[in-house]
């Protein structure tokens, strides 16, 4: 009887230990596992999304970058019927990316309007593209590495206020903002975290605006920072991860979703929220594992189904979904319905 | 009354006689002698490296989880082994557990002057746990290259080929003095340049071919994406992504082992648990057909099942060109593992029986899957095949002497 008692309680006691567990990793996992795959119509090496926006008709527009010769590749995402479609041109008189790409570009953005776009050269100068083919150099942002007087370290991202002013960084990690009302490029006396000693490669990797008024945004250390763009107070959020790299953010339901890790590294998720002022952390993500790409037998298929490619661009549809477009030669569109996954 | 005891016992003794003849003839065997890889260079298992040296010798990359992979030489004639390369001893590396120069998965590769190429892979071949990559230079160094001369006993390392990634797959063209792999687990294409010791990376293939394949044009062959057969061109320089037409029966099923033809052709192909024999047909790529995603087509024919009925196809995990141009395959069913060989003339298999182990049968092979692991062939035909740890049947090399030498060279 005593015997029976060790065992019933043993049961219950393993019961109940499984069960906290479970609990727990529901509770404190970042789910990226099941993202879904669409696949982009484009060759091999024309498949590198550098680029996402939604429309105002809330279907998601892509680009891949194939070479200058052969200018970009285009897309559009209906998130109502899941269809996509390969667009040759966006409907005129709205400015074509192959007119914002025409040299060199590190960073490149369509102005809230859509009629015009900003780019950040290779070398770090900003220049601003109008839809009738015209071409504004606005000054030199990015500045050099330390002893190192030719390697420019030039952000990767380029982002807006509410009022339209334009915003990235540059040397020695200084936020400008181009106001287009005044035709006035500056650095702000506003600087991105960076340790002592790293400054000069403190460039933006990605920003987003946020519900708040915030500009949150990712630097290439792997520091998350806010920016207010009234006040020009900088605040540092630290590093979600322990690798370098920020490659993209976007908003949804409210919590700040972002990748990072470095480019020859494995991106993995986390999130923020701004009435915790907490993270959690997420893994490395995953496609369509039920799906026939990855049959349980054929290991060799995409090895597991994991993304091995940094990412190109992410942003929010309406409904709160997240679009990933990762870069490289077999680069894709992915979704993140985050509420599915259980991260509302 | 005595006399009909007798009677009705000598039949039921004939009857049981009868069903074991029967049985005999249902499960024929095929003889192999057997070699076990020298304990102290592995942990039980090997994967996909075997070749045949131009100096008449057998070439395996050996697994030892957490520790140094090595390359060992097997001698047909002396039928003594080997050890070639210590991966750590060479390259000074001291990592383990997940970062140890743990295996030696790549097949090896013959030039043309008989210098052995191998290369190296992270012990455990698990990528979620493997948060390093490419991130800390403290997790694994990458796989490294190595080069032996049999004629000089010479090892020389080449150094790390991708930050922090393993090195898989491999095929040589002796023409144009190149090798190719692919990266684990970005599973980018690589081109090794032997004379200039320069490495170019095409970007990622979307699948990691443990085999792959080259033809005499020097192109390039291997699984990538579901349902897409990728090629390398070496004289426009590019990858070409080839969405795969299936003819034939059954559905198309991602092959695992890949073999060229004899005539340079065709590809043969096996699928794990591959209901059929896959005969890619190089003469029917298609570089103008349009498909979304590829950038051409290419016919792969389900020529006919890959294990007689009413066996079940196991893991086809290895596999060869026999020297008379037939395609031998291991296939495991019905518990054991058998042998098959698939000819491409008459497009029909032979099931050549159920490997057992000469003097030793208590050492058989089950049908367990991935049992084998490799295969390669001599220049006298004889077959030689890599099985790794299982039960009793120790980590090893079967030889099945002169088994695909052609009809009148195998006396």
């Amino acid at each position: 009887m005593k015997s029976m008692n060790h065992r019933m309680w043993g049961s219950v006691a393993r019961f109940l230990l499984l069960a906290v567990l479970l609990c727990g990793r529901a509770a404190g996992a970042l789910d990226t596992t099941d993202l879904k795959k669409v696949d982009l119509p484009f060759l091999p090496g024309e498949r590198s999304v550098s680029q996402l926006v939604v429309a105002p008709d809330g279907k998601v527009y892509g680009t891949c970058i194939v070479s200058r010769e052969q200018g970009p590749r285009l897309f559009r995402y209906d998130p109502q019927n899941g269809s996509l479609d390969s667009v040759g041109r966006l409907p005129d008189p709205l400015i074509q990316p192959e007119d914002l790409l025409g040299g060199a570009v590190t960073a490149w953005a369509w102005d809230p309007s859509w009629m015009g776009g900003y780019c950040l050269s290779d070398t770090g100068a900003m220049r601003f593209y109008k839809a009738d083919g015209t071409e504004q150099e606005l000054g030199q942002v990015a500045g050099t590495l330390a002893f190192a007087p030719t390697e420019y370290q030039v952000s990767k991202a380029i982002f807006f206020d509410a009022e339209g002013n334009v915003y990235t960084a540059g040397s020695g990690g200084a936020i400008y903002r181009y106001s287009p009302a005044e035709k006035k490029l500056e650095a702000l006396g506003a600087w991105l975290p960076a340790v002592t000693g790293r400054e000069s490669w403190a460039s933006l990797d990605a920003a987003v605006l946020g519900p708040d008024g915030l500009v949150y945004g990712g630097t290439f250390d792997g520091y998350l920072f806010t920016f207010d763009p009234k006040t020009l107070e900088v605040v540092n959020l630290g590093k979600p991860l322990r690798q370098r790299r920020i490659q993209g953010l976007a908003f949804s339901k409210g919590k700040l979703y972002g990748i990072g890790g470095e480019d020859e590294g494995m991106p993995r998720a986390f999130a923020f929220d701004p009435k915790t002022r907490g993270f959690e952390l997420g893994g490395l993500l995953r496609a369509d594992t039920n799906g026939t790409d990855y049959p349980p037998t054929g290991i060799m298929k995409g090895e597991q189904g994991y993304i091995y490619e940094p990412i190109g661009a992410m942003v929010t549809d309406e409904q709160g979904n997240i679009y990933i477009g990762t870069t490289g030669r077999l680069g894709n569109l992915y979704v993140w319905e985050v509420e599915q996954s259980g991260q509302s | 009354m005595r006399a009909l005891r007798l009677s009705s016992w000598a039949i039921v003794m004939a009857c049981l006689l009868a069903l074991l003849a029967a049985g005999q003839r249902a499960v024929f065997a095929i003889e192999a002698e057997m070699y076990p890889v020298p304990e102290k260079t592995h942990s039980g298992a090997g994967w996909t490296a075997i070749q045949y040296g131009l100096d008449g010798k057998v070439y395996v990359g050996t697994g030892n989880y957490g520790h140094s992979g090595h390359l060992v030489c097997f001698d047909p004639e002396t039928k003594e082994w080997k050890d070639i390369i210590d991966a750590h001893q060479v390259t000074r590396e001291n990592g383990t557990g997940l970062d140890s120069q743990g295996k030696f998965h790549a097949k090896p590769q013959v030039d043309a002057d008989g210098v052995i190429w191998a290369g190296t892979l992270q012990a455990i071949v698990d990528v979620a746990n493997r948060a390093e990559n490419g991130e800390d230079a403290t997790g694994y160094p990458g796989g490294h290259l190595f080069s032996y001369d049999p004629k000089t006993g010479v090892v020389r390392d080449h150094g790390i080929l991708k930050k922090q990634q393993g090195i898989m797959g491999g095929a040589i063209d002796r023409e144009r003095r190149r090798l190719y792999y692919w990266s684990y687990p970005k599973l980018h294409f690589l081109i090794y340049d032997i004379e200039a010791n320069t490495l170019r990376d095409l970007g990622q293939l979307g699948g990691g071919p443990r085999y792959m394949a080259i033809d005499p044009k020097g192109r390039v062959f291997g699984m990538g994406r579901f349902g897409i057969f990728w090629m390398y061109d070496p004289e426009t320089d590019r990858l070409y992504d080839l969405a795969v037409q299936v003819r034939g029966d059954g559905e198309h099923q991602e092959p695992y082992v890949i073999v060229m033809s004899a005539d340079g052709e065709r590809i043969f192909a096996s699928a794990i648990q591959g209901e059929y024999v896959m005969e890619f047909d190089l003469k029917s790529i298609d570089l103008k057909a349009e498909v979304p995603g590829a950038d051409g087509t290419i016919v792969c024919y389900n020529v006919c099942r890959s294990i007689p009925e009413p066996l079940k196809p196991g893991d086809q995990h290895a596999g060869a060109l026999g020297k008379d141009g037939r395609y031998y395959y291991t296939n495991p069913a019905g518990g054991g593992t058998h042998l098959i060989r698939y000819d491409p003339q008459e497009r029909a298999i032979e099931d050549l029986g159920v490997i057992t182990i000469k003097g030793n049968p208590e050492l058989n092979p089950t049908d367990a899957p991935q049992l084998a692991q490799g295969a390669c062939v001599g220049t006298d035909g004889t077959l030689y095949m890599m099985f790794i740890q299982h039960k009793k049947l120790p980590y090893c090399v079967l030889v099945f002497d002169k088994l695909t030498a052609p009809k009148g060279e195998d006396e």
